[in-house]
Formats: structure tokens, sequence, C-alpha cells
């Protein structure tokens, strides 16, 4: 290639690079923090609140808080010696009432605790008298005079499962996958600066998305934003929104619950449309194969891109998550969304574990979708925003599609 | 940029309708066992209602 | 140090749903709630046994920890409770929960669950102890007056046990023992030893 050496280079866009450079410090130290954070065995729930025992003459003695845990304990396990046989605690004559059970004077106070997770490793391991008398863990399901759906159900281990697919392996990965996915992206920004034009723009323009298209797409586009922001701030609240208190996470995330779902019905007919207007064009072709082998070109100003029509195989990756991903976010959200109506307790967990498993995925794809689609592509976003690209931009990135073309947009503008 | 906003606009008024239909199906647990296997009094019904004593 | 539980002896309980009426009564909780509840297993068959169950107050607790506003907590003696003003309604503590505990007031799941309600171990809330809010979100708070769950006070057969874990253990171990027969603790393994079930 003649204009290898010349031309523009990505690496000229310095601002976009320095930029991309801090952004990708800031993931690296949000990832960090991630990882330290998973590793530190943060799941296991610890009690937060302690109880202590406000002295019988009355709570506004002066150091009357002073027994705490161990007169808590003793005064309940007082009261709970109550329920031993009759003939030993009453009501029979003969029965003594343990000391301090019916105390009327007794108050139990809750103050914060620094740190239960002893408490935690403690209640977790039985003693021999109790691991003898447990009745062996198990899905048991009964009858119950309820009309409420799955009142019948006593126990379902499954749930313990469930929490670990949730909050350990989902929760972690989904932060892993987004915050790892912003990195790159802002890492590949800094070292090889956006992909340019490299013969510049010709100023002269090609016609490449009709209105319907983009609506369709922007309709899609700011549908997927909603719910992807609603969606992470119901996933993540606690950890993103705790610098504002608990009382404003609870409204934030109020409001999220309750936003999610407005913004789903229209993100289902984006998608629909899509579908039925890109399908034919995002079909698997041979060129495909060549074009991911030569990574679309992405990394490297050198050599020309791989050729393409109107899609390449990166876009109908991208058109196919789209899809298919939502297709299975609409399914599953709308199941949760009516609770027992075709699926029973076990097959919602199971929409919920998916849902939550394909939404983290969908977005970090979509993140590097948005990435290319604005400052990691010199030009792209002209295809969405006016419907026109810059025609030298076309020859490089989808030179087939503007030969296809040439004839009817030859003589416009 | 103007199908950015027709786009924005249809999502705002999907968001709208989708709002008013929630709304108007928002049934609360005990009435959804209303085809008479439960009896319902006159007791509020959820936690958030401003309930004095029944 | 004393460790909350319920322990229901099932060849004692006779389904007579006390322990389930004087929760509703004493909480006044709202229609279409229910905290406490008795499930009858074989019914009608020989071996027919029911146990009355509630949130069992779990070690390690799976509600807590897939909540995503941390409105679930828990207290040193074990008990789990929740916050209503942080709680959005969101539904993860009712897939978490392997007793069926977490109730909302509305049936459908996002945008218009309602707050969660659930078995306090007639504990209360984070509000105030015995004010106005406490008992309008949470109901009575016993524990604050050294008192036990309302249900297993009133059993009257003393199937139902709440109390500290040990105790309750003891008392059902000498029981077994006496009688000679005894199915053991049922919901014991999946809810206070986790790394232990399964
Ligand atoms: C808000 C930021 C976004 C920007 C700036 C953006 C930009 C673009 C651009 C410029 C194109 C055309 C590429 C070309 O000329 O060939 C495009 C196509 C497309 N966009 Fe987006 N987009 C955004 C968000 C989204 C979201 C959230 C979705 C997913 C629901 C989405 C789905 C698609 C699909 C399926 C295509 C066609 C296939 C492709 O070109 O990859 N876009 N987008």
């Amino acid at each position: 290639m003649s204009d290898a050496a010349g031309g523009v280079r990505g690496r000229d866009f310095t601002g976009y690079r320095i930029a991309g450079a801090l952004s990708a410090l800031l993931f690296l130290v949000l990832l960090a923090w991630q990882i330290v954070f998973m590793l530190g065995g943060g799941d296991t729930v610890t009690p937060e609140v302690a109880w202590s025992s406000a002295a019988t003459e009355g709570p506004d003695t002066p150091g009357a808080r002073t027994g705490g845990g161990t007169l808590v304990a003793e005064t309940l396990t007082a009261r709970t010696r109550l329920q031993d046989e009759r003939f030993r605690t009453g009501p029979s004559a003969e029965g003594d009432v343990p000391e301090r059970a019916l105390d009327p004077g007794t108050r139990l106070t809750t103050a914060p605790l620094e740190d239960g997770s002893s408490l935690t490793a403690a209640w977790a391991v039985p003693d021999d008298d109790s691991a003898a008398m447990m009745h062996e863990s198990g899905r048991v399901e009964g009858r119950s005079s309820l009309p409420y759906a799955n009142a019948a159900l006593f126990e379902r281990p499954f749930a313990r499962d469930w929490r670990i697919g949730m909050s350990d392996v989902i929760t972690h990965m989904g932060a892993l996958a987004i915050l790892g996915m912003a990195f790159l992206l802002s890492a590949v920004l800094a070292l090889r600066g956006r992909v340019p034009i490299r013969r510049g723009k010709s100023g002269r323009t090609v016609k490449r998305f009709g209105f319907l298209e983009r609506a369709t797409h922007w309709l899609t586009a700011i549908s997927f934003l909603g719910l992807s922001f609603t969606g992470l701030a119901i996933a993540y609240g606690e950890t993103l929104f705790v610098p504002l208190g608990a009382r404003a996470m609870g409204t934030l995330g109020w409001w999220s619950t309750w936003g999610h779902v407005l913004f789903a019905p229209t993100f289902f007919l984006g998608i629909l449309i899509m579908a039925v207007m890109w399908t034919a064009k995002n079909l698997p072709s041979r060129l495909d194969a060549q074009w991911l082998a030569q990574g679309g070109g992405f990394f490297s100003d050198d050599g020309p891109h791989p050729p393409a029509r109107k899609f390449n195989a990166g876009q109908k990756l991208i058109f196919w998550s789209a899809i298919l991903g939502g297709l299975v976010m609409v399914l599953t959200g709308v199941t949760l969304m009516f609770p027992f109506y075709w699926l029973d307790l076990g097959g919602m967990s199971w929409a919920m574990l998916i849902h939550a498993a394909i939404a983290v995925l969908l977005i970090a794809v979509f993140l590097a979708h948005i990435y290319i689609g604005s400052v990691g592509m010199h030009g792209a976003v002209h295809a969405m925003w006016s419907g026109r690209v810059d025609r030298n931009w076309a020859a490089e990135h989808h030179d087939l599609w503007l030969k296809e073309n040439a004839s009817d947009t030859e003589g416009a503008r | 940029m103007n199908a950015f906003l027709s786009g924005t606009a249809l999502v705002a008024l999907g968001a709208i309708l989708t709002y008013v239909a929630l709304i108007s199906f928002d049934a609360s647990t005990a009435e959804r066992f209303g085809d008479g296997s439960v009896v319902l009094l006159d007791h509020a019904t959820s936690y958030e209602s401003d309930h004095t004593s029944p | 140090m004393a460790r909350a539980k319920f322990l229901c002896d099932a060849e004692r309980c006779i389904e007579c749903n006390a322990c389930a009426t004087a929760c509703k009564n004493e909480h006044e909780v709202p229609w279409g709630l229910v905290r406490r509840r008795v499930v009858t297993l074989n019914d009608g068959e020989p071996g027919e046994k029911s146990i009355a169950t509630s949130c069992m107050h779990c070690t390690d607790a799976p509600c807590v920890s897939v909540c995503p506003t941390s409105t679930l907590y828990q207290t040193d003696i074990g008990i789990v409770l929740h916050d209503k003003d942080t709680c959005i309604g969101c539904g993860y503590c009712f897939y978490a929960c392997p007793f069926g505990a977490p109730q909302f007031p509305k049936s459908t799941l996002f945008g218009s669950r309602g707050k969660m309600d659930k078995c306090t171990y007639c504990a209360g809330g984070p509000e105030e102890d015995h004010s106005e809010a406490e008992y309008r979100k949470y109901g009575t708070n016993r524990i604050a007056e050294g008192k036990l769950p309302i249900c297993a006070e009133v059993c009257s057969t003393r199937a139902l046990l709440a109390g500290d874990g040990e105790t309750i253990g003891e008392i059902y171990r000498e029981r077994v023992v006496h009688r000679g027969f005894g199915s053991g603790a049922w919901g014991w393994n999946t809810a206070y030893y986790p790394g232990d079930a399964g």
C-alpha cells in the first residue's frame, strides 16, 4: 500500500489518547478494587447489629448497659427454658420458673456491631448433639391450607445454590466483565488512538442508513441504556450508592425497579424491527472468516482493512448479540414480571440467574460497540447520526458495499 | 439527529404507556385471590397503606 | 452467647395453626401476607406430619447476601431483620430463601411488588423500639422485652420451640429419648449449617 507510510494515523489523535490513558488508569484501579473485594471473602454474611441489656432499673441509668451480650443470652435462655417439660417449668405448681425468665423490667436494645465474622464462623459448625438430631437437607413439599402459590413448599436447599450463583458468581463476574472491558477499550484508545480514516475525509458523503434504520437503532439503543442503568442500579446499588447513604440508596433503587420495566417494551419493539430490517444482511458469509482472522484491522493502521459488505463480521456479532441476547432478556424478564404464571419457583430462579448473567455480558459487549461507534473510530458515528458517511471511510471499512452502491450514489452530492 | 430524537421520543412514550399499564394492573397479593377462595374483609392489604386500626 | 433458632417437633405439631393465627394477630399482618404457616407432609396417609415454618433466621443467610440494597441484616443472636425504608421490592431474597419466607404485598415483580415482609422473630425493625413506626411496619417487638416469638410461646403442644438453639436442642433431644422416636430437626441443616448441607 502506497499510503501505509503516509496518511492519517491513529497515534495522531493525541487528545483522545491522553483521555484514554486516564480512563484506563481509573478502570485499572476499579478493577483492582473489585478483585481485592472478591478475594477478600466479603460474601459471607456476618451480623451487623448487637443486642445488649439495659439494666432492670431502667434504661436511663448510666453504665447500665454493661452486662451486654451475656445478660442478653442469660435472659433469652431462661425464657427458652419455659418451653421445657411442664413438670419442670410450669404451669404446674411444682415447676420453678427459671430466674429472669419472667422479669417485667427486662429491656433489650440494639447497637451496631463492628465485626461479627467470628459469630458466623462459630454458628456454621454444629456440635455433635445437634449434628446427630438434624433431619437431612432436601427439598420437602407438602400441603398447605393457604391459597398462596408456594405455601406448601417447606424447604428448598437449591435456594442456597441460587444465592451462590447470584452473589458469589454473577455479581463478581459481571463487575469483572464490565470493568475489564472498559479498561481494555481505554487501553486500546491510549495505545493505538482512534481508528483513523487513512486517506482523510474526502468531503464527499454516501448514504448509509435510512431514517427508519436510524430511528430504530436509537429506539433500541436508548431503551437498552435505560434498562442497563436501572438494572445495574438494582444489581449493584449497594456498592454504587453507598456514598449517598442508605435512604438515598433505597429511593434510587425504588425508582430503578420501577423504571427498569418501563424501557422493556420499546426495547422489544426495537429488536423486532432490527431483526426484520437487518437479518438478511447479517447472515454469515465466507468473508467473515477472513475478517475475523485479521482482527478486522482494528489494532493496526498498517495494511488494508479486510473486505466487507454492508456489515462486517464484528458488526454481525453485535447484531446477533442484540437480537438473540435481547430475546433471552425479554423472555426471562417478562417471566419474572408475572411470577408463577407459567413457571414454578425453580424455573423462575433459573430465569432470574439467566437474566442477570446475560445482562452483564450484553452490557460488556455493547460497551465495546458504543466505543467503536463513537470515539473508537473516526467518522463512524455519522452513519447513525445523519445517515451519511464519508466516501473514504466507506471505502476503507466497507469496500464491497461501497462498490455495490457506487452506481446510485455517484451522482449524489 | 431527527432519527435520534424520534427514537428517544418513542422510548419516552413507551415508558409512559407502560407505567400507566402497570398502575392499572397493579393488584395486591390478597386481591389476586379475589376469586372467592379468600374472603376479603375491610382491612388494609399492605403495610404501606396508612391504616388506622381496622 | 445465645443463638436464636426455631425448631418444630414434627411429631408434636397437630396443625392447629395457632402459631400462624397468633402471629397474624400480634403483628397485624395485612391480608395477603403470612409470616408463619403450617405445611403438612403426606396428608391423609400413614406417617402424616405437620411442620410450622417461617423465616428460620439462617446462618450466612442467603437473603442478606443477595439483597442489593442491604435492606436485610442480621443481629448477633442470629435474628435476620429488614428495613422497609430501603427495600426496593426486587425479589432477590424471595429466590434466595430456602423456606419461602419473604412475602410481598403486590403480586407482580418489578415495579409493583411492594416492600418485602417476613418474620422478624418478634424483634421489630430498625426503628426505635416500641415506637408507632416500628409497630406499623414490623409489628410488635417482644425480644426487646426479653420475650420470645409469640408463635412458639402460644404453641399448646410445645411442638414449636423458639429461643436459644442449644437449649431448644436439649429440650428436643430429651423428648426424643424419652418417647423413643423423632424425625429430627427439620430444616436445620439447610438453615443453620450451610457448609454442612448438601
Ligand atoms: C449510545 C451509544 C451508541 C452509539 C454511539 C452507537 C453507534 C452506532 C453506529 C455508528 C452504528 C453504525 C455502524 C456502521 O456504520 O456500520 C451502529 C450500529 C448498530 N448499533 Fe449502535 N450505537 C450505540 C448504542 C447501541 C446499543 C445500546 C445497541 C444495542 C441494543 C446498538 C445496536 C446496534 C446494532 C445492532 C447495529 C448494527 C450492527 C452494527 O453496525 O454493529 N447500538 N451503532
